[in-house]
Formats: structure tokens, sequence, C-alpha cells
């Protein structure tokens, strides 16, 4: 069990050092932010209801539609 | 004496059903001390300073808070004062010298409330789920609909960034700075602050050069405003020269592209993750948007202001650029408020350039799930920091090829800023209201009404523009 050297009471807190302050860091972190949890995790993929789909590609398309209107307008500005 | 470490231990992970395990890891992972990388270790020494904070009780109860709020804000606090950016100020400034006191002021306020729902949501994500925007977006939803994410961010952070350089050139023109000293220099600043390797560094920086987004109220102030009409004005949403025509509906539609745009989830939730932020940690989160929210609504409100005597002297400011407004102001504010604006305008554009590039840096890191953090070295995230300088050398570099197209650029960065916004929110609502990612964090009622709300709202601005556009005479 890795033992820590840290000085609590430093005015910036602990200088630390990966082969000592794991402790520290697993008593102030939680687990699922650590690099090498996120590495091995993934939030799973959800279901797209039919709903949810046309709705999705309703925005898109509305995306698209906006950026050819922008581009009408600009080039009659210009 | 301070409290031992032990007795700061967190809760363990809470069980988010959504989060699974990629290999056979035992889901009670807990990481040995030779895979703990310089950002968990950077992250734990910020975090160590909170829980101190939080578990001193020889502090008084209005202290410790005081305290953990200035550890704790930051995210909130930049997002919205870099998004008070060179062509939000412009458009503010335009919004003064075309419509003088009137129905703008409390529009724009509440285009800053708008912004908050929203931003209050990527805060709960960020602390809830560690993760950022754009890696939930492919986790949930898959890359088809993230490349689509991703398209629209790229796009608008490129040429928002330009716009920045644009701001920066202007104001520092003011001065007599050549362009390519004022972009150079811009640069060199933007690498300076962005290489600290270091999240709690870099944050503090950029919210000291955030802090002189308030230079516009001393500008505004130089103006005398008739503080009865400003009351008047927030009492009544009046005037409005001109009603609903097809230049206010522009202008409507800036005020809002400055106030709320797709990078401002990226970059809030992915600073809220870099921070290390955690869900009980959410109600500062809350008071850290709020600021930003309050300041960057009075700073708005003090570009508007300021640039009130170019419509009262019935100077035509339509066509205006960055130092024209300077420079014309001039007159009415005097030389040191000339010099304040302009100074105004450079550094919104810096802090912006930072703010932005940053955001497509975490985003590009999260999909492609390299290192991504400002605690880590150059050597150890490359590619993050390659994204954020390069994408800023790029759009610096554009702004000093001749003849580049750059009004062009001003003209729709805002407003392609408005309409690429809904997709984006319904992202983030169903997010949100995911209890597979969020737990009990979910949305409540009201701010699920607000939410949808903002989008609705969004969807009608830019249906109005394009109707504007396509039937002009009816307008």
């Amino acid at each position: 069990m890795p033992t820590t050297t840290n000085d609590s009471n430093h005015p910036h807190g602990p200088h630390l050092n990966r082969a000592s302050d794991s402790k520290l860091v697993h008593a102030v972190l939680e687990e699922d932010q650590l690099y090498a949890f996120k590495q091995k995790t993934h939030f799973g993929r959800r279901e797209i209801s039919p709903g949810l789909r046309i709705l999705l590609w309703a925005l898109r398309i509305y995306v698209i539609i906006m950026m050819v209107i922008v581009v009408v307008q600009i080039l009659r500005t210009i | 004496m301070a409290e031992p470490i032990e007795s700061m231990r967190n809760p363990p992970a809470r069980n988010l059903p959504g989060l699974l395990v990629s290999d056979n890891t035992a889901n009670a992972y807990t990481a040995p001390p030779e895979s703990l990388t310089r950002e968990d270790l950077a992250r734990a020494k910020d975090r160590f300073a909170v829980e101190r904070t939080r578990h001193n009780f020889r502090l008084p109860a209005s202290w410790r808070w005081l305290r953990l709020l200035w550890l704790l804000a930051g995210p909130g606090v930049l997002v919205f004062l870099g998004e008070n950016d060179a062509p939000s100020m412009l458009s503010y400034a335009a919004t003064g010298s075309q419509f003088g006191i009137g129905f703008f002021l409390p529009f724009i306020v509440l285009t800053f409330a708008a912004a908050w729902v929203v931003q209050e949501m990527t805060v709960r994500l960020g602390a809830v789920t560690h993760r950022g925007h754009a890696e939930m977006i492919f986790d949930r939803f898959g890359p088809f609909w993230g490349v689509f994410s991703m398209i629209d961010l790229v796009l608008g952070n490129f040429l928002t960034l330009i716009t920045e350089f644009i701001g920066i050139r202007a104001g520092l023109g003011f001065f007599g700075v050549p362009p390519l000293v004022a972009v150079g220099g811009a640069l060199v600043l933007i690498l300076a602050v962005t290489m600290t390797s270091r999240y709690w560094t870099w944050e503090r920086i950029l919210l000291t050069m955030a802090l002189f987004n308030g230079l516009f109220i001393p500008v505004a102030l130089l103006t005398h405003p008739d503080w009865g009409a400003v009351g008047h004005a927030f009492l009544t949403w009046s005037p409005l020269p001109g009603g609903l025509g097809s230049s206010n509906l522009i202008m409507m539609m800036a005020d809002i592209g400055a106030t709320v745009t797709p990078w401002m989830l990226f970059f809030q939730q992915g600073a809220t993750t870099d921070k290390g932020m955690q869900p009980r940690d959410v109600n500062f989160g809350r008071w850290d948007t709020s600021i930003g929210t309050l300041l960057a609504a009075v700073f708005g409100i003090a570009a508007v202001l300021a640039t009130v005597p170019l419509f009262t002297h019935g100077i035509s400011a339509a066509n205006f650029q960055g130092a024209q407004f300077a420079q014309a102001l001039e007159p009415y504010v005097g030389r040191l408020g000339a010099t304040l604006f302009a100074l105004g305008l450079v550094e919104a554009g810096l802090v912006a350039a930072i703010s932005i590039s940053t955001s497509s840096a975490y985003a590009f890191g999260e999909v492609m799930h390299h290192a991504h953090s400002l605690n880590r070295t150059v050597k150890e995230a490359w590619p993050f920091y390659l994204v954020l300088t390069g994408s800023a050398l790029a759009a610096g570099a554009i702004v000093l090829i001749p003849h580049a197209p750059l009004e062009f650029i001003v003209l729709i960065v805002n407003v392609i800023a408005v309409l690429a916004m809904p997709p984006a929110l319904l992202f983030l609502l169903l997010l949100v209201n995911d209890r597979q990612v969020m737990g009990n964090r979910v949305n409540s009622l009201w701010l699920n009404i607000a939410g949808i709300s903002v989008t609705v709202a969004l969807i009608t601005a830019g249906i109005s523009y394009a109707l504007t556009v396509v039937f002009p005479q009816l307008f």
C-alpha cells in the first residue's frame, strides 16, 4: 500500500508525486475522474426512437436550409 | 491542524446505469499508482484545496462559502465573458448606435437569461459525468449525429476565431499598431497563456484578462447616459424605432448570437470536467454561471450605452467596423473613452480567441480519445495543443491575407451561431434528461420548460430571419 508523504499543512497544498500520492488522489477525486478509469469506460449508446429520429433530422434540415438562406443574403449584400 | 486526508474521502462513484466498462475490468476500478497521470495529480491538487476548505470548520461559514466560490468559480465567468467577444461587442455597439436607448436593453438581458438556462445544464452534465460535451454526444447518439455536431462546432468556431482576430487587429489599429504586429503579438500571448500546462494557472490568468471586459463601463459613463430613459426602456421595452422590420430582426439575431452559441456548451462542460468539479459542487457552478451572466450582461449593456451618442447625433454607424466606433466616439467621450473602447475590443478578442480555440481542442480530444486537459504538458497531449494553437494560428493568418472576405465573415458569424443552436440544444436537453447519464440530477420540469422555450425562441428567430430574406416585401 503506497504511503503518502504529503504535507497537508503546506500553504499551497501537497506536492504530488506519482509513487507516493495515490492515496491523496483517491481521497479527493471520484474514481470516474481518473484518466485510466475514463479510458476503460464509456457511456453506452441510447435508443433513438422514431419520433426523436424525425426531430433530429428536422433540425438538421432546418440548419442546412438556414445556411443556404444566409449565403443568399450575403450574396445580395455583397 | 488540518483535517487528515482520509476524512476527505469522497463517496464512491455514483451508480450511473449508462456507464459501461469497455473491458473485463471490475466496475470498482481503482487505478494503481503507476497509472496516475499528471492530469490526475494536478486535478487532485486543486480538489485538495477545495476539500480542505470544505472541511475547515474553524472558518466562519460565510468565509468558507466565499473561499469555496473562489476555488470553484471559473468556467461560468469565462464562458460568459468569452462570449462577450469582439463581434458581440461590435454587435452591441451597432445596437446602441442604430437604436439608442430602448427595446434592445431589456432584450439583451433576456438573451443572457436564456444563456444562463442553457449553460447551467452544461455545468451539471460536466460535474456528474466528468466527460466533455462532444464525448457525450458521440457516446449516447453515435458518430453519425456526433459528426454533424462537430461540423457545426468546427465551422462556427473557426469563423468566430477569425472575427476575434479582426477585432484585435482593429482595436490595436486605433493605436497605430500594424496588423502583422497586432495579430502576431496576440498569437504569442495566446500561446504563452495556453502553454502553462496547468488548468488552474490558465483559468486564473484568463479570468484576470476577462475582467477587462469591464472597460466598456467607464466608456458608457463618459457618455453621461440618460438614466431615466434607461429605466423607462427596462420597464416598457420601448421605444423600438422601425418596429419589427427586417433590419431590427437581423439586429435581434445578432444580439442573440452574441449570447447563445454552440461553442459555449462545449467549452463550459469541458472546463467543468477539466477543473474536476463534482456533483456536490453544482451549486457553486450555478453561482459561477450567474456571476458570469451578470457581469457579461452589464458589460454588454455598457457597450450599447457607449455608442448611444452616435444615435443621438444622427451619425450613421450601420457599416462601422472595429476601431471606427472608437474613432467616431472620440468627440463625445474624449481620447480616454475612445482608447478604453479600443482596448476593450482587443481584450474581448483575446479572451474569446483563447476560450473558443480551447473549446475546439476539448471537443477534438474527446472525440479522438486523446488526452485533452490543460493539466497536461504539450509533450503529453500534443494533438490537443496542436488543435488549440493551430486553429488560432490559422485564423490569425487569414486575417492577414490581403483582400480576404473579412466583412463577409463578420456579417454571418453571429447569425450562423443562432442557426446552429437548436440541434445543439436538443442534444443538451436529451442528455440532461437522461437518467442513465445523470441519475437523479436530471432537469426539473421548470428547467425543461425554460430550455424548450429557449429552443423554440431560437427556431422562431431563425425562421423570422429566413422570411425577411425570402420575402423582403413583407417586412
